[in-house]
């Protein structure tokens, strides 16, 4: 049931309780049969409905390993078939009347990640205590170790493990948040290695290993590319130096050495 | 825009909330834009409903984060529709 599961992740993000709910919601049915509690008509958030048709129609419009894209009329119909079904009256009324106008914008990336860190100025309150960073960063490690059984909890003790060897080096406090914060985070783009390769039984192929030797810098150029993380990013990028997938270097160097020591 | 002052909290937390929505993008090709293009889908809906500025917020990042538990689900069921995936598989989708 993933929008239960997702809701537990989102749940677990502080300040964002309102956001959790309509997760949780997003594939409830205007005519009750829908998942994960049945819920009927305006028992269901507006917003989760609003979702479940923005995520129809989107995922209607995509080319898919097992189908191609559908057309506008095709998706039209399928709009106007959940009227009283899937989405209830006033969302489907909202989406048929915008699409007939033609009054709907056309995706552009940036445009939409600009409205979305205005949309967290929005959630955030003017204040955010050190600690919902740390739950935070608990809850990226846990989506990371989830990716793969054998390592659960991996994250966790790489940090530990970090901090202990940074604080007996005699590092600062701030470079001990830095490695602490940077171990935690040592696996993000692991999160973009196919499971297929992370759970395989038996040898991993020539594309498997590029794959996963790939992982340090995935994580790496998304922490560079956010300037309040980027300190983290040495740390993430080089834990593997010397095994083959990076080059050890910079000033990162003694973060990177800290996890990658403790990531064995 | 988030407080730029980077040794805030806020700024911090911000960051780690950007660098999550990011890597959603690149658990799977396809649906690198499905979430966020069904952000900007549900805000505009919601725009012409008249729901407040907190609820059209909320949309959006419901929209980037509504598939985080489907990380460490079986690669199937990214890619197959529900009906053809086998019992075991449907049930924790």
């Amino acid at each position: 049931m993933h929008p239960l599961r997702s809701e537990t992740a989102v749940l677990a993000i502080p300040h964002l309780g309102g956001v959790a709910l309509l997760v949780c919601y997003h594939h409830e049915w205007w005519d009750g049969s829908g998942y994960p509690d049945g819920l009927s008509g305006h028992e269901i958030p507006i917003g989760a409905r609003v979702l479940r048709l923005a995520d129809t129609v989107a995922a209607l419009g995509e080319n898919r390993p097992n189908r191609p894209a559908r057309s506008a009329e095709e998706i039209r119909e399928v709009v106007v078939d959940g009227y009283a079904v899937e989405f209830g009256p006033d969302v489907t009324d909202a989406y048929l009347g915008l699409a007939d106008r033609r009054r709907i914008a056309d995706y552009y990336a940036p445009t939409f990640y600009r409205g979305l860190m205005s949309a967290a100025e929005e959630l955030l309150p003017p204040e955010i205590s050190p600690l919902s960073g740390d739950q935070l960063l608990e809850i990226l490690s846990a989506l990371i170790d989830a990716k793969d059984p054998y390592t659960a909890g991996h994250s966790r003790r790489v940090a530990i493990l970090s901090v202990a060897t940074a604080h007996r080096m005699g590092l600062d406090d701030d470079m001990l948040r830095t490695v602490w914060a940077a171990a935690y985070l040592h696996d993000l783009g692991k999160l973009s290695v196919p499971l297929r390769v992370l759970a395989k039984n038996g040898p991993l192929t020539e594309d498997d290993l590029h794959a996963v030797q790939l992982h340090a810098s995935v994580g790496v150029s998304i922490l560079e590319s956010i300037p309040s993380v980027r300190h983290l990013s040495p740390g993430s990028r080089y834990h593997h130096a010397g095994t083959g997938a990076a080059t050890l270097r910079g000033s990162g160097a003694t973060t990177s050495r800290c996890s990658r020591s403790c990531s064995r | 825009m988030v407080d730029v002052s980077l040794n805030s909290g806020r700024a911090f937390y911000a960051g780690l909330l950007e660098a999550l929505i990011q890597v959603m993008g690149t658990a799977k090709d396809y649906l690198f834009d499905h979430g966020p293009s069904v952000g900007h889908l549900s805000r505009q809906i919601a725009t012409e409903l008249g729901l407040t500025e907190r609820s059209k917020a909320e949309l959006m990042f419901a929209a980037v984060l509504g598939d985080v538990g489907m990380i460490g689900l079986a690669e199937d069921a990214w890619e197959n529709p529900v009906a053809e995936l086998d019992p075991e598989t449907r049930a924790r989708v």
